[in-house]
């Protein structure tokens, strides 16, 4: 059978929401399995302490993107009837850098406060109640920055087109990207456990 | 250690499924950009890819397929007396704005309408050269009473020959059944359409059909 | 400074651990796998990738709703959630339910569901709510300007080589880093 199934029609609309509960299922496993269900585990990305964040995230991304191209160039999924998040180049950095600020500020981000709140964490009962709360604010503000919300529209605009590269290269790139960023973040991690216990050292 | 060294065949798996992705002829992740110039609009207008069938339209619609984009190219007050269940109401003097432009989806194909065809085709014609996989409605509103609603028995000898093999498959009465089903939505009774000629004879159609309309969910998606 | 390295190198499969005491994490490389196959199983089925702060952004829509039905219909904003369909009925609030229900499963298999709020000592769990609340309230208000979050940008988007994805990945990592300095206290 060819994907996406949805879309082809080979389940109708209920049984999809049983495969989104399900989908839904699994990504919250993978999610508190990699120890995102810590606020404390996941904020030690940011101090070089355990850059598991990085390492997940991107192995993630690499794995789906490998994934889709594949079964894309083997027939088995439309690529053209995915969905592929449009670009809204200015939006998105503003609304990334505010995010990024929150993420720290706050220990999650909405999917693993979700699977935090699912461990037992109150904290991340409070921050679901800030998302919700902040997306509330922001559609009063609304028509503040209607304008700005739509700027830097591209449309559905790859980085394959982006860099006018054929997408095999750019995947190619973004694995070395990827491998890359792997062992920089081991090389962190151990340069920051060497000064922590220098540290030790030094206060005993 | 055992850990590293899985580690070390996943990063060297990657690179060699890298490798054959590098290699591969077809690169299916929004590679080409698509459109073009004149030359490729005009052989898109003579191999019949720059129009949809108005029954093809509804069957979409009622397989709940999200793969056209429709947009009413007419004015609102148009628009509100009735439209084609999950349109999407872009007038024509918005769509030559850049900026609205920029709302439509670059993934789906895109079906432009208005009463009869014209300023749909004008639409077209631009989003085409924009590079958007667009497609007019065939014969616009008209068509998709003629073809979708009006019942069989009604139907004088005024189709056009491609409309008519369409015609003779299964499912035109049902499909018209599944549009008309449920109108009249509680306490509105709407106007019957000024766009089309021949229309009161016809059941007043709903403006809040219980469809899963290709789309209905232009936004909201991702994340 | 206590969690140094403690899961970059991790000790093995769940096995031998007395009971009580949590199991470790996972590899993180083995659980980047797990989710982005989950993600191309996603993109199989749905056509969609994941997603989170769709989901609350119904949710909140749906409250709005509920309580201001015409405040919503005229609001420019969460007029466009409203349409033939209920509001909820999206596969995102599914989805989300789904992965709430995951983490509680995956929690509970690993001994790790506990009723807690998690800080550094140099903060009370009272001062940890409000920076968690406040934290929340940024985010929900920047995933609005950003159409999605690290799951439906980041992880969804990236994987399909979105620009806007990549662009917004980054700036989250910017701003996590740019910010990280003024908050440790919280965590150290």
């Amino acid at each position: 059978m060819n994907g996406p199934l949805a879309a082809n029609g080979v389940f109708g609309e209920q049984f999809g929401f049983i495969v989104a509960f399900f989908v839904g299922g699994l990504f919250g496993f993978f999610l508190e399995r990699a120890g995102f269900g810590s606020a404390k585990k996941l904020t030690a990305d940011f101090y070089g302490r355990d850059m598991a964040v990085l390492k997940v995230m991107f192995t993630a991304i690499v794995v789906a993107m490998v994934g889709v191209m594949y079964l894309g160039i083997f027939g088995r999924l439309d690529i053209s009837l995915v969905t592929i998040p449009p670009t809204f180049l200015w939006p998105q950095i503003v609304g990334g850098l505010i995010f990024g600020v929150g993420f720290v500020m706050g220990g999650y981000c909405p999917g693993t406060a979700v699977v935090a709140a699912g461990s037992g964490r109150k904290d991340a009962l409070w921050f679901l109640l800030g998302i919700l709360v902040g997306i509330g604010v922001w559609a009063e503000g609304y028509p503040l920055y209607k304008e700005f919300y739509v700027s830097g529209s591209y449309g559905v605009y790859t980085l394959s087109q982006w860099l006018g590269l054929p997408s095999g290269v750019v995947a190619f790139a973004v694995i070395l990207m990827a491998l890359g960023a792997f062992w920089f973040a081991t090389y962190v991690e151990r340069l920051m456990a060497a000064k922590a216990l220098r540290g030790k050292d030094q206060s005993a | 250690m055992m850990q590293m060294s899985y580690q070390k065949f996943g990063a060297m798996l990657l690179v060699f499924l890298g490798i054959g992705l590098l290699l591969a002829k077809s690169t299916p992740v929004g590679t080409e950009a698509k459109g073009g110039g004149g030359g490729a609009i005009l052989q898109i207008v003579q191999s019949k890819q720059d129009h949809v069938m108005p029954l093809d339209l509804a069957k979409a619609a009622i397989e709940g397929s999200k793969k056209y984009f429709v947009v009413d190219v007419r004015q609102p007050w148009e628009f509100d007396d009735y439209h084609i269940p999950g349109a999407v109401n872009i007038p024509l003097e918005q769509l030559m704005n850049e900026k609205a432009r920029a709302e439509l989806p670059k993934d789906k194909t895109i079906v432009l309408y208005s009463a009869g065809g014209t300023h749909a085709a004008q639409a077209w014609v631009v989003l085409a050269q924009e590079g958007y996989q667009v497609k007019s409605l065939l014969d616009g509103l008209q068509g998709w009473w003629r073809d979708v609603m009006t019942p069989t028995s009604l139907k004088i000898g005024d189709v056009t020959d491609e409309s008519k093999d369409v015609l003779e498959y299964k499912g035109a009465k049902a499909m018209r059944e599944y549009f008309q089903h449920g109108a009249a939505p509680s306490g509105s009774v709407a106007p019957p359409i000024t766009t089309v000629p021949s229309s009161p004879t016809l059941p007043a159609p709903s403006t809040t059909s219980p469809t899963t309309p290709p789309s209905a969910k232009a936004k909201g998606g991702g994340c | 400074m206590s969690k140094t390295i403690a899961t970059h190198e991790p000790k093995g499969t769940d096995i031998g651990l007395p009971h009580g005491e949590p199991k470790p994490y996972w590899n993180p490389y083995a659980a980047g796998v797990g989710l982005g196959l989950t993600l191309v199983l996603s993109f199989y089925l749905m056509g969609n990738g994941l997603g989170a702060s769709g989901a609350f952004t119904r949710f909140v829509a749906f409250a709005e709703a509920m309580f201001a039905p015409r405040f919503v219909a005229g609001h420019p904003y969460w007029k466009t959630y409203l349409g033939s369909e209920p509001i909820l009925k999206d596969w995102l609030v599914f989805e989300i339910l789904g992965a709430l229900v995951g983490g509680i499963v995956a929690s509970l298999t690993a001994g790790r569901f506990k009723v807690e709020s998690e800080h550094g000592p140099r903060v009370n769990a009272k001062q940890r709510a409000m920076l968690a609340f406040a934290g929340g309230l940024l985010v929900g208000f920047a995933t609005r300007f950003a159409r999605g979050c690290t799951s439906g940008q980041a992880l969804t988007g990236g994987s399909l080589l979105s620009v806007g994805s990549w662009a917004f990945m980054m700036s989250v990592f910017a701003g996590g880093y740019a910010a990280a300095w003024f908050v440790r206290r919280q965590w150290q």
